[in-house]
């Protein structure tokens, strides 16, 4: 019942991202809504008419209910502050090396050859291989968690920008050959540019993997956050507050990739995608 | 005045592409190479370009000796290469880095005034049609106002209705400031509408064959007797360029009646 529940409320994240990456996210929101919403409401009604106890898979009315009681008492602020916090500095910390290092290893020859094998020998450990030893080198608090989420963050992000500036059409930057483009100039004008749509999405990538990780961190040791919610929710069965905690990383997820999405749009209009609708610009 | 001397180009892989080209082109002439596949043309004309420099031998203009990318050169290549994130008009400024903004402007709407785009001056590469896109690569090429200009089959991915009209169109342009053209081309009737002299190449290893001069006014008729004349003489060179019994001619010949051995 419990598998069930989760099988649930995951698709309702995925089918939310297909809908927004296929059409400008501020579209058509509403009709990613109706799925989650259909889905809730026959769950609610099941529990109504007593075809279900709900007492594992609690109806959307009692984790609503717990959600509402967590935000009066002020915990869930303090939750989602806690994770939001150490999501994002990870994320920050994980976007700033992976982009210099794919930066560097993409556009230096040498630095490839000398700094890739090991940097993918590093990405062959699964992460969380490193809990560990963070916790033996940077102790039970923040540190040893932040440093998780950046190596989560950091990996697809060096991977999206060495592989993004390795595939630049050579014609292009032929043209600013042709015009004689200086080092600097070459970058600002032709490299960064042509970059950044695989750059953003490098950087959803990674932010979900953010996401992934601090609910590993969260759940390692932790006295506060949202992973921290799921745990004590596990522990003293409480379903509903599970869900409770469920819902925000999905809110919390979603609006994160949305909010980098559409900083990215106004610097990506030009692309002649599948994705784009016809007619736009 | 753009002069080649003994220019000779082995790639790292030793294939020799080109052997001791020699020419001389005047300025604001119009020269067109001519060649089948494999013949060298476009190593020529990246070795005048200064993107692939010689093996050995000399690319010059006015007695600078071309290794690099030259603000006096510009080049036109056979796909437009138009910078998908830029628009129209900030496209054809590209080349423009360290203008005033004002002269800047002007120069783009005057280019995309006369190769028809004024009202497409906001519009995205993407939205151009093949044509349309080729012109814009011409005018933003032209703009900087190069001395010689460099064209590697800059017609060839279009139709024919459309290859006419751009061919029309750049000499319309090419009159404005003259500077010199390059063309390299495999389209013999290209080569005969547009050229002063056509240079016929012969492959492996890439070498000049024949020059043929093209004396005819412009606008040149397509369908008239001299330009059909002309075309049959770059046709019959381009047979026996071919031809691997026809050794190489030791002499040029200026009316394209080459020496029978």
């Amino acid at each position: 019942m419990t598998s069930e529940t989760i099988a649930t409320a995951k698709p309702e994240i995925s089918t939310n991202e297909a809908a927004t990456s296929r059409r400008p996210s501020y579209a058509r929101p509403l009709l990613g809504l109706l799925l989650p919403i259909s889905v809730a409401l026959s769950w609610e009604i099941m529990v109504r008419l007593g075809l279900s106890s709900g007492r594992l898979v609690p109806p959307p009315s009692k984790v609503f209910a717990t959600l509402a009681e967590l935000a009066e008492s002020g915990e869930l602020l303090r939750h989602i502050t806690a994770t939001l916090t150490r999501v994002m500095t990870g994320f920050g910390f994980g976007v700033i090396a992976g982009t210099m290092l794919g930066a560097m290893t993409g556009y230096w020859e040498l630095a490839r050859r000398l700094l890739d094998p090991s940097v993918q020998a590093l990405r062959a450990i699964p992460s969380l291989a490193w809990v560990p030893l963070f916790i033996l080198w940077l102790g039970i608090f923040e540190t040893s968690k932040i440093a998780l989420i950046a190596i989560g963050v950091f990996f697809p992000v060096y991977l999206g920008v060495m592989g993004a500036i390795l595939s630049v059409d050579r014609k292009i930057v032929e043209v600013g050959r042709t015009f004689r483009l200086s080092g600097p100039a070459m970058i600002r004008r032709i490299l960064l540019p042509a970059v950044l749509p695989a750059y953003v999405v490098a950087l959803r990538v990674g932010l979900g993997l953010g996401w992934m990780f601090v609910v590993a961190a969260e759940l390692i040791g932790a006295s506060e956050g949202l992973g921290y919610l799921l745990l004590d929710g596990q522990q003293l069965g409480k379903p509903a507050q599970i869900l409770a905690a469920i819902v925000i990383f999905a809110i919390l997820g979603k609006t994160t990739d949305w909010l980098i999405e559409i900083v990215a749009a106004p610097f990506l209009r030009w692309q002649d995608v599948f994705g784009r609708k016809s007619g736009g610009a | 005045m753009l002069v080649l001397d003994a220019v000779d180009k082995t790639y790292p892989n030793g294939v020799h592409a080109l052997e001791r080209f020699s020419a001389t082109v005047n300025l604001g002439e119009i020269v067109a190479i001519i060649g089948g596949s494999g013949c060298g043309k476009s190593t020529l004309l990246r070795a005048v370009a200064g993107l692939d420099p010689a093996t050995s031998g000399s690319v010059t203009l006015d007695g600078t000796a071309i290794t690099a990318p030259h603000a006096k050169i510009g080049i036109i290549f056979q796909e437009p290469r138009l910078l998908p994130w830029l628009s129209v008009a900030d496209n054809i400024g590209f080349g423009l880095g360290d203008v005033p903004t004002e002269v800047r402007r002007a120069r783009i709407a005057h280019a995309l005034t006369k190769v028809g785009l004024a009202d497409k001056a906001k519009a995205w590469p993407r939205e151009l049609s093949g044509g349309q896109a080729q012109r814009v690569a011409i005018a933003r090429a032209l703009v900087p106002q190069p001395e010689v200009l460099l064209l590697d089959e800059p017609f060839s991915a279009l139709d024919a209705f459309t290859r006419r009209d751009l061919q029309d169109h750049l000499l319309d342009l090419w009159a404005e400031t003259r500077p010199t053209l390059v063309l390299v081309t495999h389209d013999v009737d290209e080569a005969v509408v547009l050229a002063d002299r056509v240079f016929v190449m012969r492959p492996r290893p890439g070498r000049l064959f024949d020059e043929i001069k093209i004396n005819l006014g412009r606008p040149r008729d397509r369908n008239s007797p001299h330009f059909d004349n002309f075309k049959r003489r770059v046709l019959t060179a381009l047979d026996r360029s071919l031809d691997r019994s026809v050794r190489d001619a030791e002499t040029k010949s200026s009316t394209g009646e080459a020496l029978w051995w």
